[in-house]
């Protein structure tokens, strides 16, 4: 513990909100040399200052606010001064650190320095070889874009100048390059949790840029993943990440970092794909962090998320079907890992693992596996919004049920229902899957989506559930009038029956009391006599004993 | 369900494929298509409730009706072909032809030279020719007559009725043991006839006077769009291999599904 220096501009009470980033702690790990003189500008969390003060030499740190640099004056070897930038006067240090950027380092009392003068002012503190990072928010970002909030409610009203209309702000990769007095790699930032190398295109990258922006709370018009993906087909993924990160004057890093779990996926790129190397990390529960699970390495290619995401939108069931046959037929349970589609990856004939190091804690069978992995997708196409081709009385449980058909799975009996609202056999089926799926948004921290677009279609989406409803009612009753048709049909040929039995009935009876019925009945029965010689004689003694005898 | 979904017993072959009642089949959730034509599998005036579902034997119509500003389709494969799983082919010599007339319906009757057509069949057919009329044609004697006298024998494989009454359930059964019976199955148009013969066994031919039907809409092309698009499937002596293949296309044989998916695609859950 040191005690904390004052200089010009220092602000008091004030704070400066940090967040833990450990991708951005492991970057600066690989590209900070070691035993230099160090100067941190702005605000960083202490684990981030930990980790730059791990490798450093004497470390000074410049915070604006008082109470902020008497909190990190209680760490080892650090000396805090409080004060604005332009308030410092020191000796050039060898290794700068300003991943916060430049937007927190002037008091209420600094003089109104732009962008540029600010960094003017960071220059003059380091030595003509020093290595220097600075962070720099992006005014272009598809985050920015697509950001539900006015400009005034978007940065709030806490500088005390409007920051974000300073005209000398670089806004793209190639000005933030051209206004640097140093030769610098830059990194696209997203949320600090993914940092891409701004010269590297590629699926993986994309991928992790898309969780990064995924988990965080902005509030948005419409889903950020899209808009990633398709910059990224552009080659513009860099231009429209949430900010930049400079490195001047390292030596090159790796390409991509990336928070997973509580560790760090670093990775580089190869003709074939991705070097893969993932920190351990303990994390328990129904879910496991197990970083030996992610392949060393992972191929180029489209997951199999967005091979169906195509299919399903192309309404091409028969292909849908092979791949998910082809699905499960690859599934194993062995390893354990927790499947998603999002993370498997089309590898030619074959499919290979992503970099998800999330593995289930208790023995799980096959089939819950690949459920839970349909539930996902499941959750990401109907919740996205996407074309698809199967009804909506599917959607749920039994629309899972069937792609796990396809995948091999046997489908349930179907069961009697007991009550109207039964669920349907499949309920029992998917239910432990989607639990598993569930554990797994919630260590990926997927937040519900919230954005306009989704909050607008699922309106639209219930209307037309409305009427496709009421339209299937009106079937119903058309049906109705179709059977009652056919029964009204029935009822009168029964009832022409009916008269036609009454009239026969009345005509047997008349046919019945006529002489004509009587003698026909007669010889009917005479015709019927087989011995007429031995009727005539058991007739003549039958007469006789009627009869008395003379006497 | 429409009553259509009833003709031919096609809701009742897929009741039986399902697992559930032939005689009684559940409601269908939506229009089953039932004959195979050039546009969206139902004639261009059909009328469907709001929001209908509609599922077609392959995935042509969906795209076709998708054009027409239809939607919620969802293809199955035709219920013959489901018919011919649940009905094992027995080994039986087949010979002769099976001759369809293009037929007219309860709304419209054909129009065109019999005679002619008969003088072509003999000439072309090199066995004996059995001739299947629908009822529409076979209960009209002077049409039935032309072709007994000719000394064909003529069949015909009942009604596919009408709001629900007097359907014939076994048509397509009767059919198809007829389709197994013969070598050859011919008809004066493409038609489902055609692709069910081929999917049955027989070898295809399509030719003669195509006649024409009162009220006929060509608004999806008519012959010459079937000319257009199918020429494999014309003529006398046809290549079949390829027939095979476009018939597998056309009653959509890929899109067939497994019961249980059709039970949950049809809403065919066991309720109370």
């Amino acid at each position: 513990m040191s005690d904390v220096l004052v200089v010009r501009g220092e602000m008091q009470p004030w704070t400066d909100r940090t967040t833990d980033h450990p991708a951005l702690a492991a970057l600066l790990m690989d590209v900070l040399p070691a035993g230099r003189r160090t100067l941190i500008v702005g605000p960083h969390s202490p684990s981030l200052v930990s980790s730059v003060l791990d490798g450093a030499g004497d470390t000074t740190m410049l915070v604006r606010s008082v109470s902020d640099a008497a909190e990190l004056s209680e760490l080892e070897d650090l000396q805090v001064i409080a004060g604005a930038l332009d308030g410092l006067v020191s000796e050039p240090f060898e290794v700068i650190v300003a991943a916060d950027g430049l937007d927190r380092v002037l008091g209420y009392d600094s003089d109104d320095l732009s962008w540029t003068e600010r960094l003017v002012a960071l220059a003059r503190l380091a030595t003509p070889d020093a290595v220097v990072v600075l962070g720099l928010e992006n005014e272009f970002s598809l985050l920015g874009l697509l950001d539900s909030r006015p400009a005034n409610e978007r940065h709030g009203d806490d500088e005390w100048r409007p920051l974000h209309d300073d005209p000398t702000r670089p806004v793209s990769v190639s000005q933030l390059k051209s206004v640097l007095p140093w030769k610098a790699q830059v990194y696209a930032n997203f949320e600090s949790r993914t940092l891409v190398d701004a010269d590297v295109i590629g699926e993986l990258p994309t991928r992790l840029a898309a969780e990064a922006l995924a988990a965080t709370d902005v509030p948005v018009l419409s889903p950020v993943a899209e808009g990633v993906e398709t910059a990224a087909r552009a080659g513009l993924l860099a231009g429209v990440s949430t900010g930049w990160l400079a490195i001047c004057g390292a030596l090159p890093a790796r390409a991509v970092y990336a928070q997973t779990g509580p560790a760090v996926l670093t990775a580089d790129q190869t003709l074939t794909g991705w070097e893969i190397e993932v920190g351990q990390a303990q994390v328990e529960g129904d879910l496991r962090f197990d970083a030996n699970v992610v392949p060393a390495h992972v191929p180029n290619g489209v997951t199999v998320e967005s091979a169906l995401f195509r299919l399903a939108a192309a309404e091409d069931v028969p292909a849908f079907r092979k791949v998910a046959a082809r699905l499960g037929e690859w599934v194993s349970s062995e390893a354990g890992v927790l499947l998603r589609w999002d993370d498997i990856v089309i590898d030619g004939d074959d499919f290979a693992f992503g970099v998800s190091p999330w593995v289930v804690a208790e023995p799980v069978g096959r089939a819950d596996l690949l459920t839970a992995a349909w539930w996902r997708f499941h959750e990401r196409l109907i919740g996205g919004h996407r074309r698809h081709p199967w009804p909506p009385w599917m959607v749920g449980d039994d629309l899972v049920s069937t792609w796990l058909g396809m995948s091999g799975v046997e489908p349930p009996e179907p069961v009697q229902a007991t009550s109207p609202d039964s669920p349907p056999a499949s309920a029992v089926q998917v239910a432990r899957g989607k639990e598993l799926a569930a554990a797994l948004a919630v260590v990926l921290e997927e937040k519900p989506v919230a954005d306009l677009r989704s909050a607008v279609a699922d309106a639209d989406r219930a209307r037309l559930e409305l009427f496709e409803l009421k339209g299937h009612v009106f079937g119903l009753e058309r049906t109705l009038g179709f059977r009652d048709k056919a029964l009204k049909t029935r009822e009168n040929r029964i009832s022409e029956l009916r008269v036609e039995l009454r009239e026969t009935e009345v005509a047997l009876k008349r046919v019945r009391g006529s002489r004509a019925y009587a003698i026909g009945r007669l010889i009917s029965r005479a015709a019927q006599i087989r011995k007429p010689r031995a009727f005539a004689g058991k007739v003549k003694r039958r007469i006789r004993k009627k009869i008395p005898r003379r006497r | 369900m429409h009553h259509h979904n009833h003709y031919y017993g096609q809701a009742h072959i897929l009741a039986r494929y399902a697992g559930l009642d032939f005689d009684h089949p559940p409601r269908l959730r939506g229009y089953l298509q039932h004959g195979w034509n050039i546009g969206c599998g139902w004639n261009p005036v059909h009328e469907f409730y709001d929001g209908a579902w509609r599922f077609t034997w392959s995935d042509a119509p969906r795209r076709r009706g998708h054009a027409l500003g239809r939607r919620n389709y969802h293809s199955i494969g035709a219920p013959f072909l489901y018919l011919l799983d649940l009905e094992p082919a027995a080994e039986e010599e087949r010979e002769g032809t099976l001759w369809f007339l293009f037929h007219g319906w309860e709304g419209g009757k054909i129009q065109g030279d019999h005679q002619r057509l008969i003088d072509e069949i003999r000439e072309t057919e090199p066995g004996p020719v059995t001739f299947s009329l629908y009822y529409t044609e076979y209960e009209r004697p002077e049409v039935r007559r032309y072709y007994e006298d000719a000394g064909f024998r003529v069949v015909s494989f009942g009604r596919r009725g009408f709001s629900y009454e007097r359907t014939d359930r076994r048509f397509l059964f009767k059919q198809l043991a007829e389709l197994r019976r013969h070598k050859r199955v011919a008809a004066n148009r493409l038609s489902t006839a055609i692709f069910y013969g081929v999917a049955a066994g027989c070898e295809p031919a399509v030719y003669g006077d195509p006649m024409q039907m009162e009220g006929e809409n060509p608004l999806f092309g008519g012959e010459s769009r079937i000319k257009r698009l199918w020429p494999e499937m014309l003529g006398k002596s046809i290549d079949l291999e390829a027939a095979r293949a476009t018939t597998d296309v056309e009653l959509g044989r890929s899109w067939m599904m497994p019961a249980a998916e059709l039970r949950m695609l049809f809403d065919w859950r066991e309720r109370v």
